[in-house]
């Protein structure tokens, strides 16, 4: 999915170090705003992680965001998930991960968003 | 006449005579002069299930309904849980939206439940696939949205009184 930041935003990423510290720092600023109803961060950092998506795609690297799954801010696994629920190899640990979300108190609408995530995956309508 | 309430019917408190809204009730009461309607619709598990809707008072504007139930009062604003949309208000028509089973009133202002709820519909999330939240409800039943729409507020910590 192409990000819509314009040019002064879409910084180019240089490596996929880079992609990776670029989208961790996007999925926690981009929970935090969802958190909070700012959806403009919110917006932002989304069409961020976008980006970075496309990037690594590009790079044929899209598995390095595996680690996340294992990260300590559910964001930042919510994020992950989503993104990689679609491949094969890691999909089902990434199903288990946002269940996991999904059934977690005391998270607020953290906890309805990954359970959506998984409904709209589950009817075969989430293509990211 | 009148229908029994029960756990899970969403139900218009203010035909009820009662300050507070709710969009169900905790435990089965008979009430007179109400009328339920079976609405098929796909839940929000993607089953397709009849559930039971109280039908509400409702207006051709959000103006009339004001001019009738009255201001939020001061520091509230009224919520509408199937939002006021065009596409909605076009798709549903104007009784369904500015009735008394769809409005709610709430604290209004920054940090408040209704600004996050409404934010949260302006908001790009990854289960709308780069649509705000609000352009992907959108091609929904109103039965669908008004279950997304209370258990978003719910989310945000709406309680029912």
């Amino acid at each position: 999915m192409v990000g819509q930041l314009n040019n002064r935003e879409m910084k180019k990423i240089k490596n996929t170090k880079e992609a990776i510290d670029v989208f961790i720092d996007a999925a926690t600023k981009h929970t935090t705003a969802t958190l909070e109803g700012d959806y403009k961060t919110c917006n932002k950092n989304y069409d961020k992680m976008a980006n970075v998506v496309d990037y690594l795609k590009k790079e044929n690297a899209l598995y390095e965001l595996e680690d996340l799954l294992n990260s300590k801010n559910v964001g930042v696994r919510t994020c992950a998930a989503a993104y990689l629920i679609s491949v094969d190899s890691v999909s089902k640990k990434c199903q288990s991960v946002l269940s996991e979300i999904s059934h977690t108190e005391g998270i607020g609408i953290l906890q309805f968003n990954a359970e959506m995530v998984l409904k709209e995956w589950e009817c075969g309508r989430l293509k990211l | 006449m009148g229908v029994i309430l029960k756990y899970g019917y969403f139900v218009d408190m203010i035909s009820l005579g009662v300050l507070t809204y709710a969009p169900y009730l905790p435990k089965s009461s008979r009430i007179p002069f109400l009328r339920v309607e079976h609405v098929r619709t796909q839940t929000l598990n993607s089953e397709v299930a009849k559930i039971p809707i109280i039908v509400g008072r409702g207006f051709k504007s959000f103006n009339e309904f004001k001019r009738v139930m009255g201001s939020a009062g001061s520091g509230y604003a009224w919520l509408h849980i199937v939002e006021q949309t065009p596409a909605n208000l076009a798709k549903f028509g104007p009784d369904r939206i500015h009735n008394t089973a769809n409005l709610i009133r709430l604290p209004h202002g920054k940090g408040s439940i209704h600004a996050k709820v409404s934010g949260y519909y302006s908001s790009k999330q990854f289960f709308t696939q780069g649509k705000t939240v609000r352009e992907w409800l959108s091609q929904y039943d109103y039965e669908f949205q008004y279950q997304f729409g209370i258990n978003t507020l719910e989310k945000f910590g709406w309680t029912v009184k």
